[in-house]
């Protein structure tokens, strides 16, 4: 048999080799999950040692995880991370092609990244990226996983304020995804590029972009990009000054989010729409969006968050002068913030703050300090 | 504004890998070597890698025949734009290793390989592409024509301008012309 039918062969079989381990090992990973539940979050390190842990199929979940976490609590999505990149980094060389143990290790640092992202330790993210790139370098292959490494490092760097090598990486990728046919993730990268003309304030070139990416969104029926990319229109219409279309994409962002049950991000919609309405000077539109955020939050037990809406609405009272409504919904969250399980000189705080703004000169800079002191804690948390 | 996550929802699961393989493997060989004027000893594992990260990726997957085609796309490009750095294209022990027999006459005439493969280089990309399928890879002028997607009478005379106008290259610039052993050799760049 000539040596070139026999690489041929030789390639086929560990194709389908790989083909069938991955394909076994999906099948055998749904316990990993359930063990990281019944886990304290302290204990996870030492998961890497077990045998289940230490398939690629694991890390997918765990990868999974680490996303479905980033949002609600990023600390465990970044303690869930650093666990899958010990684990990878630990597989032998042997365990795997050598290019899919590239994309599982590579998978694993652009996950660590993302977690750090959102806890915005920029520089310990941009340290994984460089991990991430490293392991990928050697493998002309892996174009796609390069860009989806690239997504985050375009993602930090609008978190960084780097606009323009934010807005030139987006670009690269998103033409790798779509020369894959990854529409999702061109979509992503097209946001990238709108999401930074918001930040320069080309609201109206922002909003221009974010219309055709609905469009993709909508073709791609992709309902969680639809939603997000509403709300994301609304921020650019509100800086547009054209406040009724602004509230029809909200209103629009928020039926979404509804109908796909995605509570944290209603609440989000409406506080950050009530906020910005309120700054463009729409303070009855926006104290109603508030309002509903801060029940939301109650409804939610997020007692610090809903908090931080009450003092909004408080600090927004107080500056045109509604004094009396501003006291009685201070008392209100005071009330509701004595329940919540929070540290006591929070609590104290805003206690004392029903009293200050009966007293004080200057009740809205007290409120300022407080509505500070709650957020730098929830930050920590 | 709505932060984004890079995650993507899995899509669609595909059923017979050796089936896919079978049916993508020559075209996306292909791909890159008529395409991208990838080597074609090169050009096989290439694809063989974008199989294997297929297998990762499959889940997002909607259609597998142009998420290929995009893979070996991509990893062409970048073949090319790795070559590019260290400035190697062929290894000149891979060279003899692969020769055919027939090109022996080639590599006695010329003063040496590396003197070769400057002359190949300083080719235009279809005309080194074509004395590498030759007198590298060992092609029969079927195989070329079959590669090339032309008729074997035709690439036979192919073959023949080639030569001649590798020969013509090669009186022009003399041994003097060629770039000393250990300077970096560009590969042109194919176009994409």
């Amino acid at each position: 048999m000539p040596s070139s039918r026999r690489a041929e062969q030789a390639r086929l079989a560990e194709f389908l080799e790989t083909a069938e381990r991955l394909k076994n090992e999906r099948a055998a990973a749904g316990a990993v999950l359930e063990v990281v539940e019944a886990t304290p979050a302290e204990a996870w390190p030492s998961l890497a040692e077990r045998p289940e842990f230490q398939t690629n199929a694991a890390l997918e979940r765990l990868s999974d995880e680490v996303r479905r976490r980033l949002d609600r609590n990023p600390r465990e999505a970044l303690a869930l991370s650093e666990l899958a990149t010990a684990t990878a980094d630990a597989l032998p060389a042997t365990a795997y092609p050598a290019v899919t143990l590239a994309q599982i290790r590579a998978m694993a640092w652009k996950d660590r990244a993302n977690a750090l992202r959102f806890l915005g330790r920029y520089d310990e993210a941009f340290d994984a990226i460089a991990r991430a790139e490293q392991v990928l370098e050697k493998h002309v292959a892996l174009g796609l996983d390069r860009a989806v490494v690239d997504l985050v490092k375009a993602m930090t760097l609008v978190d960084v304020g780097r606009f323009h090598d934010a807005q030139t990486l987006a670009t690269t990728c998103g033409s790798v995804f779509l020369a894959h046919g990854d529409l999702t993730r061109a979509l992503y990268a097209g946001e990238i590029e709108a999401h930074v003309l918001y930040e320069q304030r080309q609201y109206s070139d922002a909003h221009t972009l974010y219309r055709s990416l609905l469009e993709v969104a909508a073709a791609a029926e992709d309902a969680v990009e639809q939603a997000r990319l509403h709300n994301n229109l609304g921020y650019c219409l509100l800086h547009l000054d054209n406040f009724s279309d602004a509230n029809i994409q909200f209103s629009n962002a928020i039926a979404r989010f509804t109908d796909l049950g995605c509570e944290t991000e209603i609440t989000r919609t409406h506080r950050g729409a009530g906020l910005l309405m309120i700054a463009k000077g729409q303070v009855r539109k926006g104290l109603e969006h508030l309002q509903r955020a801060r029940e939301l939050f109650v409804g939610a037990a997020m007692f610090e968050e809903a908090t931080l809406c009450g003092l909004s609405i408080v600090e927004t009272l107080l500056s045109r002068g509604d004094n009396e409504e501003a006291a009685a919904v201070i008392d209100d969250v005071a009330r509701q913030f004595v329940g919540a399980r929070t540290e006591q000189r929070l609590i104290d705080a805003v206690a004392t703050l029903q009293q200050e703004i009966a007293i004080s000169e200057t009740p809205v800079e007290a409120v300022r300090n407080v509505y500070a002191m709650i957020e730098s804690t929830t930050a920590r948390l | 504004m709505k932060a984004l996550n890079d995650s993507v929802p899995p899509k669609r699961d595909d059923g017979d890998f050796e089936q896919i393989y079978l049916k993508h493997f020559p075209f996306l060989v292909s791909i890159a070597v008529r395409k991208f004027g990838v080597p074609p000893s090169e050009a096989e594992p290439l694809v063989h890698e974008v199989f294997l990260s297929y297998l990762k990726r499959r889940r997002e997957i909607h259609d597998v025949h142009a998420w290929l085609l995009g893979g070996i796309c991509h990893a062409s490009r970048y073949y090319w734009r790795q070559f590019g750095r260290t400035g190697e294209m062929v290894e000149i022990e891979e060279l003899y290793e692969y020769a055919a027999p027939e090109s022996h006459d080639i590599r006695n005439n010329l003063p040496d390989a590396l003197t070769a493969r400057a002359v190949l280089d300083s080719l235009p990309p279809r005309y080194g592409l074509i004395l590498r399928l030759r007198y590298y890879d060992g092609c029969s002028i079927a195989e070329i024509a079959e590669k090339l997607g032309v008729k074997p009478k035709y690439a036979q005379k192919l073959v023949s301008k080639c030569i001649k106008k590798a020969e013509k290259t090669y009186q022009a610039k003399g041994p003097k012309a060629c770039p000393p052993a250990d300077a970096p050799n560009k590969p042109v760049s194919p176009s994409s």
